[in-house]
């Protein structure tokens, strides 16, 4: 984008053209989100001349738990009235919480850019990333939880451990042998490939999927979304030989493997990268049911 | 390499006949409901018309096959669901068991009844 800008220094929207010409011929999910983008930049431009809201404060509801400390074994909701700010977003409420009110509230977080995955909360009644959702577009009292069906370790801290063995039983990592024969050349992926795994790749690891899936819920055994979908991301990918892909397919075909899924689609809709994971573990389904039927 | 060879290995067989079968029931269930329900109403179904239309040989395979592929569907449905909800273990045997002899009775009591209908036996 950068060096196009100073490639033509005269037309600065240049760029933009293109853009609004493919909005209006088709939409991919890139569009989408180029269109979407487009309209909070517009209602943040309309919103602007709006008066402050520095004065309003937010009431948070936040689940409070703490096995060791007596005061707090008994699980409850603590009351925080936090100032309001413009883009404030449920992380940011909550750090503004423990710093100002109480340094003892719990709770993982890192990026702030919904890239490190590890503010996954229960907000409002449903699961979504504490950075990634901004506090005007919810109703107050916000309610936030840990997330539901993994163990509390503390406060908004759960238990993660049963995620991450599930993300590994899928062997997430490319384990193509048969390199190019040239040292130096590159193991190429063709850009068809590339856009097909191309949105199982952006899981960041969160959990929000697998808290919301009714049959991991009850069934431990199972892989859950995201470690089917880290097994699409694999499983898909060209650059690997047949037999690996066959290797993958025999982890999820497993009973406690993608057969659990009932397409409830609650994964995919909590899924704060927008990943079709619902649609991935089907492909996988087909994908095994296709080898298991060939007879040659 | 045998893997490579086997067809219809254990997990994706039962989810894709379970597929087949609601495609299969989707019309069968169509045609049960249209003739015995919206064309001939309740009233109307007598001994006599079951006998005569057992005694036609596709309506009695299509009887045969909506029987098989029904409780298939039902049972391998009511299996999974408490699969789903953590079924597991000795449990999970004696559930299978159970449902294995009650689908295969139905299928066989049901068998005989049509084929008493029909006449042949």
């Amino acid at each position: 984008m950068s060096t196009q800008q100073e490639q033509q220094p005269a037309e600065p929207e240049g760029q933009e053209v293109p853009v609004d010409q493919e909005m209006k011929a088709e939409s991919s999910p890139q569009q989408d989100r180029l269109q979407r983008k487009q309209e909070g930049l517009d209602q943040r431009e309309a919103s602007a001349d709006e008066p402050d809201f520095e004065e309003e404060t937010v009431h948070l509801k936040v689940f409070r738990y703490d096995p060791e400390v007596e005061a707090k074994q008994e699980p409850r909701f603590d009351d925080f009235h936090v100032p309001f700010t413009r883009g404030m977003t449920v992380l940011d409420a909550v750090i503004y919480a423990r710093d100002e009110y109480d340094p003892s509230l719990t709770f993982r977080h890192s990026c702030r850019q919904a890239i490190c995955g590890s503010d996954a909360f229960f907000v409002n009644g449903r699961q979504r990333l504490g950075c990634k959702t901004q506090i005007s577009e919810l109703e107050q009292p916000v309610r936030v939880e840990p997330l539901p069906h993994q163990e509390v370790v503390k406060d908004l801290v759960v238990e993660m451990e049963h995620f991450y063995d599930q993300m590994h039983a899928v062997e997430p990592y490319f384990q193509q042998e048969d390199l190019p024969e040239d040292e130096l050349e590159e193991q190429r992926q063709s850009r068809e490939n590339r856009e097909k795994v191309k949105m199982s790749t952006r899981c960041i690891w969160c959990g929000a999927c697998m808290s919301s899936c009714n049959i991991a819920a009850g069934d431990n055994q199972y892989l859950g979304p995201a470690a089917i979908n880290k097994a699409y991301r694999f499983a898909m990918d060209e650059r690997e030989d047949e037999e690996i892909k066959e290797h993958r397919l025999r982890i999820v075909e497993q009973e406690h493997g993608v057969w659990r899924c009932q397409t409830q689609f609650s994964c995919t809709e909590v899924c704060p990268k927008d990943i079709p994971l619902t649609e991935h573990i089907q492909e996988l389904k087909r994908e095994a049911v296709k080898k298991n039927l060939k007879f040659w | 390499m045998a893997e490579r060879y086997s067809s219809f290995a254990p997990g994706g067989t039962a989810w894709l006949l379970q597929r087949l079968t609601a495609a299969f029931l989707i019309v069968v269930l169509a045609f049960h409901f249209f003739l015995l329900h919206f064309v001939n109403h309740a009233a109307d179904i007598t001994f006599a018309g079951t006998q005569a239309r057992m005694q036609d040989v596709g309506y009695f395979l299509t009887m045969v096959l909506f029987l098989i592929t029904a409780t298939f569907h039902g049972v391998n449905g009511v299996y999974n669901a408490l699969v789903n909800q953590g079924l597991a273990g000795t449990q999970k045997k004696v559930v299978l068991g159970v449902l294995v002899v009650a689908g295969t009775a139905l299928i066989a009591q049901g068998t005989w009844v049509a084929l008493v209908m029909a006449g042949w036996i």
